[in-house]
């Protein structure tokens, strides 16, 4: 089983170097120079990469929290606060640029990304203290995430044409639209989260068998759920931050790293994860530019590949 | 021309002897998405289809004998006599009836918000004139209410409850003027209009004007040495839209003397591209034009600045169709721009030709240079 396991790892670090490669050398116009390489093609690379491992560890620590194969960023309303503050920024306002400098106007669609996700991750931890059911939590945040999806249709129905394009075009998610310094600091910040999860590898292991299990092993059930929530909260808000709201990624990889890996070792399933949902964003990203008069939006590609590919998983393994 | 409409109905008539002598009217030289013709009984409009311009898709009966007692099915609509009551839901066609000095007839527009109309605006502040959507849908009770005579709106709204209009016995045009392929078609639609009032003298008169005027700009480009580059939009999103080389951006760069960069792209939409195949082709532009809302530079790279890098930033040939805002930020480059596209051609020669010196007095209409 280990070998049979290592065997798999290295084949998707291959797909992992082969997607990177790709990213950064295939595709495009095929013309290419310093510029192209340094200030476009390498942002878009580190943010892909990043991108798809916060959002699947986000996703994991989830669906392993709520014992649900289909918990995600998405269903706890996090994303939704998210896009709920970008929309109020970029429609609610007269412009997006309300202060000086590049960093404070970007920063203001970043903080506002933050902000809504945080509200929300705030909301949700304040239940989940006197919640204990997690399926009732579940549930609260699926309402949250309705909520922010009503204001925000509101926002738009009222939108002025040019304003709603602009906020339809950051719902689309993007992976290209960084620099340099913004796919560093989304790096920064993602690995500092994602590294925090590796300190929590007991708790998940403890949470897959319920909440009386993991107290009698001697682990502060609410007290480590928590601090979990948070971290995915964070992970997701900071990635939903800088590339807008990227679909089905922190669903579908921890699903597919349990259908290659059939463990339950969340050590493995976190590595795992976390290449898997970086080679999916790049090669997704690749796809992305494979007309060469158009560009797809990214969210389109990771729900029409990824989801009748996992599809036909489910159908040949019915136990996930 | 119509020769004959099976589609009519009239009492004491024969369907013949309604369409005896009809002959065209208005002299379309651009114009290919309407016709207009005429007897002593009525004025036959006909708009012609989207996707095949050789269909009909709607034709409109304004009745001059008053005796004659027409009914029409299939989007045949019938108008007793000119319009004095309009309902006009967009800028364009507004601009065009208001230069037809047909301001007091028009009773109700969609959204104030985008017009920079001086006229209109005055007309609002009087309470005489009508808001029909804040929104994106117009108000149904509302327009009703009103009773205008027809309501004009364009073919990309989705938003017009077109047969609730019309079951309440208010004629609606759908005009496709934006399918027309040059700015010289699409002005000439100020005869559609006029044909709807009863101002084709002044309606041939403008539009003469703006022709001869746009001819003598073009004839002063043709035979220039240099034609300089030019890039157009700005990336909204990931995506950066283009128009495509049949498109009206690509036909003004022309004929003022400059070369499109996607001049050989045969489609009038839009392609839409990432940052990287726009810095490809067009880093070395030498001008950048149409930067939507965006008034300075400083506001490009607040946006991405990566914007910097192009060599029309770093050398300033940056230019903007936003001389003129209302309060909202919104320009009158569509909503007068259309009417008058020789004003867009004079402001693009001068911008990329000033040496032709087009204008003695140096006037723009709608563009000005990005300030820092």
């Amino acid at each position: 089983m280990k070998n049979t396991n290592s065997i798999k790892f290295i084949f998707i670090i291959l797909f992992f170097i082969a997607g990177v490669l790709s990213s950064l050398f295939l595709g495009g116009t095929g013309e290419m120079n310093d510029y192209i390489f340094y200030a476009i093609r390498i942002p878009k690379t580190i943010t892909a990469i990043i991108a798809g491992c916060t959002l699947s560890v986000a996703g994991l620590i989830l669906q392993v929290i709520f014992r649900n194969p289909l918990a995600g960023p998405y269903v706890l309303g996090i994303s939704s606060g998210a896009s709920l503050m970008v929309a109020l920024t970029l429609i609610g306002t007269q412009s997006v640029f309300l202060m000086e400098g590049y960093y404070a106007s970007k920063s203001l669609v970043l903080f506002s990304a933050l902000a809504g996700s945080m509200a929300v991750t705030g909301l949700i931890l304040l239940l989940s203290k006197r919640i204990g059911s997690n399926v009732i939590l579940l549930l609260i945040g699926l309402m949250i995430a309705q909520i922010c999806g009503a204001l925000q249709g509101a926002l738009e129905y009222f939108a002025d044409p040019g304003k709603l394009k602009s906020f339809v075009m950051w719902s689309m998610g993007s992976l290209a639209g960084t620099t340099l310094h913004d796919s560093l600091l989304l790096a920064t910040l993602g690995l500092i989260f994602i590294a925090a999860t590796f300190f929590y590898i007991k708790p998940l292991q403890a949470f897959l068998a319920g909440q009386n299990y993991s107290e009698s092993s001697g682990i502060d059930y609410k007290k480590n759920r928590f601090v979990l929530i948070l971290i995915s909260s964070a992970l997701t808000g900071i990635t939903t931050a800088f590339c807008g709201p990227i679909a089905f990624v922190g669903i579908s990889v921890p699903l597919l790293s349990r259908l290659i890996f059939k463990t339950s070792d969340q050590l493995t399933q976190i590595l795992s994860s976390i290449l898997l949902g970086a080679v999916l964003l790049l090669f997704s990203d690749m796809a992305c530019h494979v007309f060469s008069q158009y560009t797809l939006p990214v969210n389109m590609i990771t729900t029409i590949i990824g989801a009748p590919f996992v599809i036909y998983l489910l159908f040949k393994n019915r136990q996930v | 021309m119509i020769s004959c409409d099976q589609n009519i109905n009239v009492q004491d008539h024969t369907v013949k002897e309604l369409f005896t002598d009809l002959r065209p009217v208005g002299d379309l030289k651009f114009a290919k998405r309407f016709s207009i013709s005429e007897n002593a009984s009525l004025k036959m409009i006909c708009l012609f289809g989207n996707k095949d311009p050789k269909d009909t898709s709607a034709i409109y009966y304004l009745i001059k004998d008053s005796t004659l007692k027409l009914s029409g099915s299939n989007k045949r609509f019938i108008l007793n006599g000119k319009c004095d009551r309009i309902a006009s839901l967009s800028s364009v066609y507004s601009t065009m009836l208001t230069e037809l000095g047909e301001t007091e007839k028009i009773v109700a527009v969609e959204n104030l918000d985008y017009y920079n109309n001086p006229s209109l605006l005055e007309k609002n502040r009087r309470s005489a004139l009508v808001e029909l959507s804040k929104g994106p849908e117009i108000d149904l009770e509302k327009t009703i209410l009103l009773k205008p005579d027809i309501v004009f709106t364009f073919g990309m709204s989705g938003s017009v409850p077109d047969s609730k209009l019309t079951n309440a016995g208010i004629p609606m045009v759908i005009a496709v003027d934006h399918l027309e392929e040059h700015p010289l078609a699409r002005a000439e639609w100020i005869k559609f209009f006029a044909a709807f009032t009863d101002k084709m003298d002044r309606a041939d008169s403008i539009f003469n004007e703006t022709e001869k005027n746009y001819d003598k700009l073009r004839s002063m480009t043709k035979g220039v040495d240099f034609r300089p580059t030019v890039l157009t939009e700005i990336k909204t999103g990931e995506l950066w839209y283009v128009p495509g080389g049949k498109s009206f951006v690509s036909t003004f760069v022309k004929d003022a003397g400059g070369k499109y960069l996607w001049d050989d792209v045969q489609q009038s939409g839009s392609l839409a591209l990432g940052l990287e195949e726009i810095f490809v082709k067009a880093k070395e532009a030498d001008f950048w034009l149409n930067q939507a809302l965006v008034n300075s530079k400083k506001e490009m790279i607040e946006q991405e600045p990566r914007y910097a890098d192009f060599k029309a930033f770093k050398i300033g040939q940056l230019y903007n169709n936003t001389l003129h805002t209302n309060e909202k930020g919104y320009s009158n480059y569509w909503e007068t721009g259309i009417t008058h596209p020789d004003q867009i051609l004079s402001d693009l020669i001068q911008i990329l030709h000033p040496e032709l010196n087009v204008s003695e007095n140096k006037l723009f209409y709608f563009y000005q240079k990005l300030k820092d």
